[in-house]
C-alpha cells in the first residue's frame, strides 16, 4: 500500500520545551490508528503537525504522499489541508449556525469565499440532500435545520464527523473526540468513526485516553511519552502501559 | 503546596479589592477638595428650594396645552403637534446619524482588526499596505472619538451654520468611530478555535474569518449597534443646547420661561421614546442569544422519501417574524428620516458655504499671532499662555469632575447591586428555596422593581440634561455636573452589574445558601469576590466615557473645559475655541489609553 504520511526525524519544540522529539513513522492509506499517552505527551502536537498547523523544527518533516510539507507553497498547503479532516478537541463548530451550515464549512478550503456565502444563504437542494444522507449515516438527520448550540455534546460530535465526511477528505485526524461523552456513547461514536473510515477507505488517526476502547477497536496503537514514540503495535501489555503512563512526582502536580 | 499558593492568591485578591475601594474613596475626597466643593454646597439655596418645589410639583401635571398667557396666536398648530415635532426631529437626526455611523463603523472597524489578515507569510507589499491602512484607521477612530458630539456640532455650526447637516454629521463622526472601536474589539475577543479549525480545513484567512469569527460575534455587534442608537437619540436631544431645535432646545427654553409643566411633558415624552428603544433592543438581544427550538407539527407517516423528510424538517423551523418586522421597520424609518423635513443645508448657497468653510479652516481656527505674522513659531508662546492662564486649571477640573462622578456612581452601584438583580430577588436561587416569608418576598419584589425603575430612568436621561436640571436647583457649583454624570453612569453600571450577577455561575452561591447564608451574605461573600474584576472593567470603561462627557459639561456655565470653549466661541475667538477643543481631545485620548491599558491588564489576570 501507498505511504500516505511519512514522518522523518520529526521534532517540534515550543520555546525550551520539546513537544515532539525525533519521531520516525510511516502511515499507510486506510490505516486505523489510535494515539495513546498521558496528557502533555505530544498527541495533539503530532496531529497538528500532520496537517501543517504546526511546522516542524529544522532537519525533520512530515511528507504527505511523498511531498514534504515544508516544500509546499501556501496555496499548496491549503490544498493539502482541504483533503485532511481535522476534528479538534473543542470540535471547532460554529455554535450559532445551523447544522447544515456547519457541514457546508467542511468544504471551506475547496470553494471560493463568495460561492460559499451563496451556499450559506441559498442552500442548493442537491447539497441539502447529500447532507441529509450524511446525517442519516451519523444518526442525527432530524437536526438538519437546528441551531447547533441546541444539540447535545454527543450530537455536536456527530456534526463534526458529518462535516469531515462532507469535506471528502482522505484522512480524519480526531483529537480526543470522546472525552466528553458517557461510555456507551463513546463506544458507538468510535464504532461510527471506524465504520465510516473503512467504508470509504479513509485513514483515521485518533488520540484517545481510554486504553480499553483503544485496544478493543484499533488495530494499531502508537504510544507517546515525552514526545517520543515508545510503542507501536496492536496490543499493549500491562507492564508497557504502566511505563507509558508512569509520571514522576513533579508532573503529577502540574 | 498548591493549597498554600491559592490561599496566598486569595489574600492578595482581597487585599487588592480593599485597597481599591479605599483608594477610590480617598481620590474622591481629593477631587472634591480640589474642585473647592464643600458638602454644604450640595444643599440647594433658598431660591433653589423654591425652584425645586415648583418643578417637582409640576411633575404631576405635565402640560397638555399652551400656557394660557403665552400669547400664542389662534392659528398655531395644536400643542401635541409641537411636542411630537421636536421628538420626531430628535429621532430623525439620530436615525440619519446612526445610518452613516454604521457605514463608518463597519468599514473602519473591519480595518481596525487584524484578525482577518493572512496568517501565512504574505508578500512585503501586502503586509506594508495592511499595516499602513490599519494604523490610519486606528488614528482616525481615536481622533474622531476624542471630540464630544456637542463640540463637533459647535465646530460644524461655526463653519457651516445651523443646519440638519451639522447636527447629523456631529453625531455621525464620533458615533461611527466609537462603533468602529467596539466592533473591532468584539471581533478580536471572539474565541479563535473556530477560525483555527477552518484554516485547518484549508480555508483562506478571509474565509475562516467570515465563517469562523463573524457568526458568533453578530449578536454582540447588533446589540451594541442598537445601544448606540439609543445613545444617539440622547445626544440628538442635547444638541438642542447648541441651538439645534431638537427636544433639548425646547426643554431649555421652557425651563428658562419657568414653564415647568411643559418641561415635564417634554421629559416624559423623551423618556418614553428612550425606554421603548431600550426595551426593543433588549428584546432583540434576547432573541438573538436564545436559538428557537423546532415547532411541533404532526409527524410524517412513515415511510417517506428523503425529500419529504427534508421538507418536513424545514417546515419545523420557526420563522423569526418579530426580528424581520423590526428590521423592515427600522429600514423604513431610515428612508423616512432621510427624506422628510428641512433641506440638508441652511439657506446659504453652496458657494457661500464653500467660502465660509474655507475661511473657517484656513483663517479663523489659525492661532491669532500666526494670522498676524504668518509664522507658526508664534503659536507656541500663544498656546503656552492659554494653557498656563486657564487651560490647565480647566483641564484638571474636568478630570476631577469625571473621576468623582464615576467613583460616586460605582460606590452607589456596589451597594445597590443586590437590589436590582433578578436572581437575588426571587423566592428561589437557581432552584434552591431561599426560605422567605410571604411579606419578605413581596418587599423584595417591590425593592427590586423600584431600583430597576430608578436605573432605567437614570440611564435613559442624557447626563447633560440631568446636569442642566440639577444646576437650576443646586445652584452654580460643580456639584450638579458631578451628580448628573454620576446618576447616568450609576444607571449603566447598575444594569451591567446586575446582568453579571444574573449570569454568574450559580454553584458557589448555592453552596453558601445551603450553608444558611442570606442574600446579602451571598452577595458580599460569594458573588462580589468573583465578579469584582468584571465590575472594575466597567468602572474603567465608564471612567473613559465620563472624561469625554465632562469636557462638555462646563458648557452649562461651570468653570471647566466646556466653559472655556463656549466662552471663547461667544467672544468669536475661534482660534481659542479650537485650541481648547483640541486640549479636551488630548485629555480624552490620554484617558482612553490609560483605561485601555488598565482594562487589558485586568482581563489578563
Amino acid at each position: 500500500m501507498a505511504k500516505l504520511f511519512q514522518l522523518h526525524n520529526l521534532s517540534k519544540s515550543f520555546g525550551s520545551t520539546s513537544a515532539i522529539d525525533k519521531v520516525n513513522l510511516d502511515i499507510e492509506t486506510g490505516e486505523i490508528i489510535a494515539l495513546i499517552g498521558s496528557s502533555g505527551s505530544g498527541k495533539t502536537t503530532l496531529l497538528k503537525l500532520l496537517n501543517g498547523q504546526h511546522l516542524a523544527d529544522k532537519n525533520g518533516d512530515v511528507s504527505i504522499s511523498n511531498t514534504p510539507i515544508k516544500q509546499l507553497t501556501n496555496t499548496q498547503l491549503r490544498k493539502a489541508r482541504s483533503s485532511i479532516a481535522y476534528i479538534p478537541q473543542d470540535l471547532g463548530i460554529v455554535k450559532n449556525l445551523k447544522v447544515f451550515q456547519n457541514i457546508f464549512l467542511g468544504k471551506v478550503g475547496r470553494i471560493s469565499t463568495p460561492s460559499m456565502l451563496w451556499r450559506f444563504l441559498f442552500p442548493p437542494k442537491s447539497e441539502i440532500l447529500k447532507i441529509h444522507q450524511l446525517l442519516e449515516r451519523t444518526g442525527i438527520e432530524k437536526k438538519l435545520y437546528s441551531v447547533t448550540s441546541t444539540l447535545s455534546g454527543g450530537q455536536q460530535q456527530r456534526v463534526a464527523i458529518a462535516r469531515a465526511l462532507y469535506q471528502g477528505a482522505h484522512t480524519i485526524l480526531a483529537d480526543e473526540p470522546i472525552s466528553s461523552v458517557d461510555p456507551a456513547r463513546a463506544n458507538s461514536l468510535i464504532q461510527l468513526l471506524i465504520d465510516i473510515s473503512r467504508e470509504n477507505n479513509l485513514t483515521l488517526i485518533m488520540s484517545i485516553h481510554n486504553i480499553e476502547l483503544a485496544q478493543k477497536f484499533f488495530p494499531r496503537l502508537i504510544g507517546l511519552k515525552h514526545g517520543k514514540i515508545i510503542l507501536d503495535q496492536s496490543k499493549v501489555t500491562p507492564a508497557e502501559l504502566e511505563n507509558l503512563y508512569q509520571l514522576n512526582e513533579e508532573q503529577l502536580t502540574q | 503546596m498548591r493549597q498554600l499558593y491559592t490561599q496566598q492568591d486569595q489574600d492578595s485578591q482581597t487585599w487588592r479589592k480593599r485597597t481599591f475601594i479605599l483608594s477610590i474613596i480617598i481620590i474622591l475626597v481629593f477631587c472634591l477638595y480640589a474642585l473647592g466643593l464643600a458638602w454644604k454646597d450640595f444643599l440647594p439655596s433658598e431660591n433653589g428650594y423654591k425652584v425645586f418645589r415648583n418643578f417637582a410639583a409640576a411633575a404631576f401635571s405635565p402640560a397638555t396645552d399652551y400656557a394660557p398667557d403665552s400669547g400664542i396666536p389662534e392659528t398655531a398648530p395644536p400643542y401635541h403637534h409641537k411636542i411630537l415635532t421636536s421628538l420626531w426631529l430628535t429621532l430623525q437626526y439620530a436615525t440619519c446619524a446612526i445610518s452613516i455611523a454604521l457605514i463608518i463603523g463597519i468599514t473602519l472597524g473591519f480595518l481596525c482588526t487584524k484578525s482577518w489578515w493572512p496568517k501565512a507569510n504574505p508578500s512585503i507589499l501586502i503586509r506594508t499596505t495592511l499595516t499602513i491602512t490599519h494604523r490610519c484607521a486606528r488614528s482616525i477612530i481615536i481622533f474622531g472619538r476624542s471630540i464630544h458630539e456637542l463640540l463637533w456640532a459647535l465646530l460644524f455650526i461655526t463653519a457651516l451654520g445651523t443646519s440638519p447637516f451639522a447636527a447629523i454629521m456631529a453625531l455621525a463622526i464620533p458615533y461611527g468611530c466609537t462603533l468602529a472601536k467596539v466592533f473591532s474589539e468584539i471581533i478580536d475577543e471572539q474565541d479563535t478555535s473556530n477560525s483555527l479549525c477552518l484554516s485547518a480545513h484549508g480555508a483562506p484567512s478571509l474565509s475562516s474569518w467570515i465563517f469562523g469569527r463573524l457568526p458568533t460575534s453578530i449578536p454582540d455587534l447588533l446589540s451594541y449597534a442598537l445601544y448606540r442608537y439609543e445613545c444617539a437619540i440622547r445626544s440628538a436631544a442635547i444638541l438642542g443646547f447648541v441651538g439645534i431645535t431638537t427636544i433639548g432646545y425646547h426643554i431649555e427654553t421652557a425651563f428658562a420661561d419657568g414653564n415647568y409643566n411643559e418641561v415635564w411633558t417634554l421629559l416624559y415624552s423623551l423618556l418614553i421614546l428612550l425606554i421603548i428603544i431600550e426595551r426593543l433592543s433588549s428584546y432583540v438581544r434576547g432573541r438573538l442569544n436564545t436559538p428557537s427550538l423546532p415547532k411541533k407539527i404532526n409527524p410524517l407517516s412513515s415511510p417517506q422519501s428523503r425529500e419529504q423528510s427534508i421538507n418536513y424538517l424545514r417546515r419545523q423551523v420557526k420563522k423569526q417574524y418579530s426580528l424581520s418586522i423590526i428590521t423592515i421597520g427600522f429600514s423604513i424609518l431610515i428612508v423616512i428620516a432621510w427624506n422628510t423635513g428641512e433641506p440638508m443645508f441652511s439657506n446659504l448657497s453652496s458657494a457661500q458655504r464653500a467660502v465660509n468653510l474655507e475661511r473657517f479652516l484656513t483663517k479663523e481656527i489659525t492661532p491669532y499671532p500666526v494670522q498676524q505674522s504668518g509664522n507658526w513659531a508664534d503659536a507656541i508662546p500663544w498656546a503656552k499662555q492659554l494653557i498656563l492662564d486657564k487651560g490647565l486649571d480647566a483641564l484638571l477640573k474636568t478630570l476631577y469632575i469625571a473621576t468623582s462622578a464615576i467613583i460616586i456612581a460605582f460606590l452607589i452601584g456596589l451597594i445597590s447591586l443586590p437590589l436590582s438583580s433578578n436572581s437575588l430577588n426571587s423566592a428561589h436561587y437557581s432552584g434552591i428555596s431561599l426560605g422567605l416569608s410571604r411579606i419578605q418576598r413581596i418587599t423584595k419584589k417591590f425593592n427590586s422593581l423600584a431600583t430597576k425603575s430608578i436605573l432605567i430612568i437614570t440611564r435613559s436621561m442624557p447626563e447633560f440634561l440631568l446636569a442642566f436640571l440639577l444646576l437650576q436647583i443646586l445652584g452654580s457649583t460643580a456639584w450638579p455636573l458631578i451628580v448628573g454624570l454620576a446618576l447616568h453612569n450609576y444607571g449603566i453600571i447598575g444594569r451591567l452589574g446586575s446582568e453579571i450577577i444574573d449570569n454568574a455561575d450559580p454553584n458557589n452561591q448555592k453552596v453558601a445558601i445551603t450553608h444558611g447564608a442570606n442574600t446579602s451574605q451571598v452577595y458580599l461573600f460569594t458573588l462580589l469576590p468573583s465578579i469584582f474584576n468584571r465590575l472594575l472593567l466597567y468602572f474603567f470603561y465608564r471612567w473613559e466615557t465620563c472624561i469625554r462627557d465632562a469636557t462638555v459639561m462646563g458648557m452649562l456655565g461651570i468653570s471647566s473645559l466646556g466653559f472655556l470653549i463656549v466662552d471663547s466661541s461667544a467672544r468669536d475667538n475661534r482660534d481659542e475655541m479650537f485650541f481648547y477643543i483640541l486640549l479636551g481631545a488630548c485629555l480624552v485620548m490620554i484617558g482612553d489609553i490609560v483605561s485601555d491599558i488598565i482594562r487589558s491588564r485586568l482581563r489578563s489576570t
